[in-house]
């Protein structure tokens, strides 16, 4: 497929779904990692207080430690349902756009 | 003085990559040669048959340049994902991250942290795009739609930067590390190291390059674990009593367990939040490795893998840190006469691994971080060599005109002169403070790389005349902050008070270099940028669907 004809399915609606899809979750998902990593560094640096609470009362663990383990593990999830997500509902999509470009050639 | 050691030790930590340099930089004032410890050299002889036999496997099957630079293409997602997260576990998170909690606690987990944020971002915005658009290398991707000469020069200057900044603190940090854990001498340890990494990338390319990852991550996730499991045995999994006993233990008390407050002014919070976050994004060698497989639906799945990979062995660090703190503090077998730990603070996680298992476990633990030095310097050597050939000379110098067999000709060439290369650096710097060279990799990587890449795979108006002026600022300006930074004014030249008073230039040069990006494209009314600005909506097709990708062999 040369280049100039990719030019015309930009705007395929097919296409524009397709990609429209994948940025929305893209953006959500940056959103919640980017907010919740500076929330953290944030804190980290002009309140590191609020880490340091005790989970309960006289307790070592404290919510600091709780917070790594949190962002630690957000790290394998995020990942895997957007993996998850794509490989199954955007590949389909992505498989019928195919289709239709080419029944329309 | 406690505070300004604390400092150094974070400081050379939350430079990024190559934490190998950190392990250097504190190794300088204490490093004691260990006697030769058979076990280990025994382990590290087993380890060096057995890649090198890889290597001659894979030599084999190594005959066009698509097999050279990508293994063909035929790296299946887990394979793929193993050989990235090994890139991250390296020997300085094992040794060094380690050790930071252990003496400084909560804040040696910021790197790890700040990793596992960045992934997500790889993921969503760079490797399905990057997997869709690009060949060999990330350079090819730039220039998919720009005029390919000024922006392969450009893009090259800033990859080798990169690479070489990256190699110095790699190889000094090598070098060190093997003198203290093998008993050999600095001099021998480099230069074996060279050589080794020569066989392997000359003879075996990217597919000997990956499996030596993947067989050294394996090794060290099963003896991480191993080690991290004994930990919480020793605590019967109960994290509370882990955590409490080493509040008890550690002189710092309740203050180990928190934030130790490192990092007061809003300038520098954010720059090292940048910095992580996107630094990465730029690195060359990691960049590659999308490359490596079939199509845009594995890129995502190795990104998954890796992530979860590189988040159970962050979280093993965490326990093996502070669980070690119980276990190894008031421990007379692992300090000596003086209250000093044997061997330096680097040794930490070794010694839990000698209270785990006994010698054998010690000498296979160190025989794994060697393993891990050579393989991340192997990566870093093939990613220079592609650019070196394919981008600079197949792609610019000769225009296309080389033959498979001629392109991978000089990729060996180039390979044998940045092993050289690699043992002069490590001489050279054997004895300075080479934690800044860390900062200037991943701060040109951010500066320069990240905004090329990221503008010419999203932004339509993006010109040859934006993004190699703004490039060459990125590059430009971050050189020089760094230069007048306090890492380097104050630290490696000693002058009292450094020109740039920041640690990190990315808040500076990163919004900069995309600022010049843009401007020198808007105001771009030539042909040549009316051109490259419709070519886009194809580039864009294509980078989101796979159109046209080329096909891919099997491994």
């Amino acid at each position: 497929m040369s280049e100039k004809n990719l030019a015309q399915y930009a705007d395929h609606p097919k296409f524009k779904e397709l990609v429209g899809k994948r940025v929305a979750l893209s953006y959500l998902l940056s959103v919640i990692v980017i907010v919740s990593f500076s929330s953290w560094v944030l804190v980290m640096s002009f309140a590191p207080e609020l880490l340091a609470l005790p989970l309960w009362e006289g307790a070592a663990t404290n919510i600091g430690i709780v917070c790594i383990l949190v962002l630690l593990s957000a790290g394998i999830i995020i990942p895997g349902i957007y993996t998850w997500w794509a490989n199954t509902r955007l590949d389909r999509l992505k498989e019928e756009f195919l289709k239709e470009i080419q029944n329309e050639k | 003085m406690k505070n300004n050691r604390l400092f150094k030790i974070l400081l050379a930590f939350f430079l990024g990559g190559s934490q190998i340099a950190w392990a250097a930089g504190s190794l300088e004032g204490n490093i004691e040669k260990q006697p030769l410890n058979m076990t280990a050299i025994m382990m590290f002889c087993v380890f060096v048959l057995s890649t090198l036999g890889i290597t001659y496997w894979a030599a084999k099957r190594t005959k066009s340049r698509q097999d050279f630079y990508t293994a063909g293409g035929g790296i299946t997602a887990a394979q793929n994902g193993i050989a990235i997260s090994g890139d991250f576990l390296s020997a300085a998170t094992f040794l060094g991250m380690t050790s930071a909690i252990y003496f400084s606690g909560y804040d040696g987990m910021l790197l790890a942290v700040g990793v596992m944020a960045c992934w997500p971002l790889i993921l969503f915005l760079i490797a399905e795009r990057l997997r869709n658009l690009g060949r060999y290398t990330f350079i090819d991707v730039v220039s998919f739609r720009l005029a390919r000469k000024p922006i392969r020069i450009i893009s090259a200057m800033g990859s080798l930067s990169v690479v070489v900044f990256y190699l110095i603190g790699q190889m000094v940090g090598a070098g060190k590390l093997i003198e203290l854990l093998f008993g050999l001498d600095y001099l021998y340890a480099v230069i074996m190291v060279n050589i080794l990494m020569i066989c392997y990338v000359s003879f075996g390319g990217m597919l000997a390059t990956t499996w030596v990852q993947i067989i050294k991550a394996v090794l060290l996730i099963l003896g991480g674990s191993f080690i991290g499991i004994g930990v919480l045995v020793h605590f019967d999994f109960n994290l509370e009593s882990m955590f409490r006993t080493a509040v008890d233990v550690h002189p710092m008390g309740m203050d180990i367990v928190a934030p130790g407050g490192w990092l007061k002014d809003p300038i520098s919070v954010i720059s090292v939040a940048l910095t992580m976050l996107f630094g990465f994004m730029g690195l060359p060698h990691i960049l590659m490795r999308f490359f490596t497989v079939k199509n845009a639906r594995e890129a995502r799945k190795s990104v998954f893998y890796a992530t979860a990979i590189m988040g159970y062995f962050y979280i093993l660090i965490l326990f093996i840190g502070f669980g070690a703190i119980g276990i190894i503090y008031n421990n007379p077998e692992y300090h000596d006469a003086a209250g000093a730990m044997v061997g330096g603070k680097n040794m930490l996680a070794l010694h839990v691994a000698h209270y785990m298992g006994g010698d054998i476990m010690l000498g296979f633990m160190s025989a794994v971080t060697f393993a891990t030095i050579l393989a991340v310097v192997s990566g870093l050597t093939l990613a220079a060599a592609a650019t070196i050939a394919h981008d600079l000379f197949a792609k610019t110098f000769c225009e296309g005109k080389l033959t498979s067999r001629q392109e991978i000709r000089i990729s060996r060439y180039s390979i044998f002169g940045i092993g050289v290369l690699g043992i002069l650096l490590g001489i050279a710097f054997e004895h300075q403070n080479v934690v800044f060279v860390v900062t200037i990799a991943m701060a040109v990587a951010a500066s320069v790389n990240f905004p090329i890449l990221m503008l010419s795979m999203y932004w339509k108006k993006l010109t040859t005349r934006g993004a190699v002026i703004g490039g060459t600022t990125g590059l430009i300006v971050s050189l020089t902050l760094i230069m007048l930074s306090p890492s380097v004014m104050v630290g490696a030249m000693g002058f009292d008070k450094p020109i740039f008073p920041y640690l990190y230039p990315t808040l500076f040069s990163m919004p900069l270099a995309f600022f010049v990006s843009w401007i020198f494209s808007v105001t771009d009314n030539s042909e040549q940028a009316k051109r490259e600005i419709a070519a886009f909506d194809a580039q864009y097709v294509r980078s989101e669907t796979g159109i046209g990708i080329a096909d891919a062999a099997d491994h």
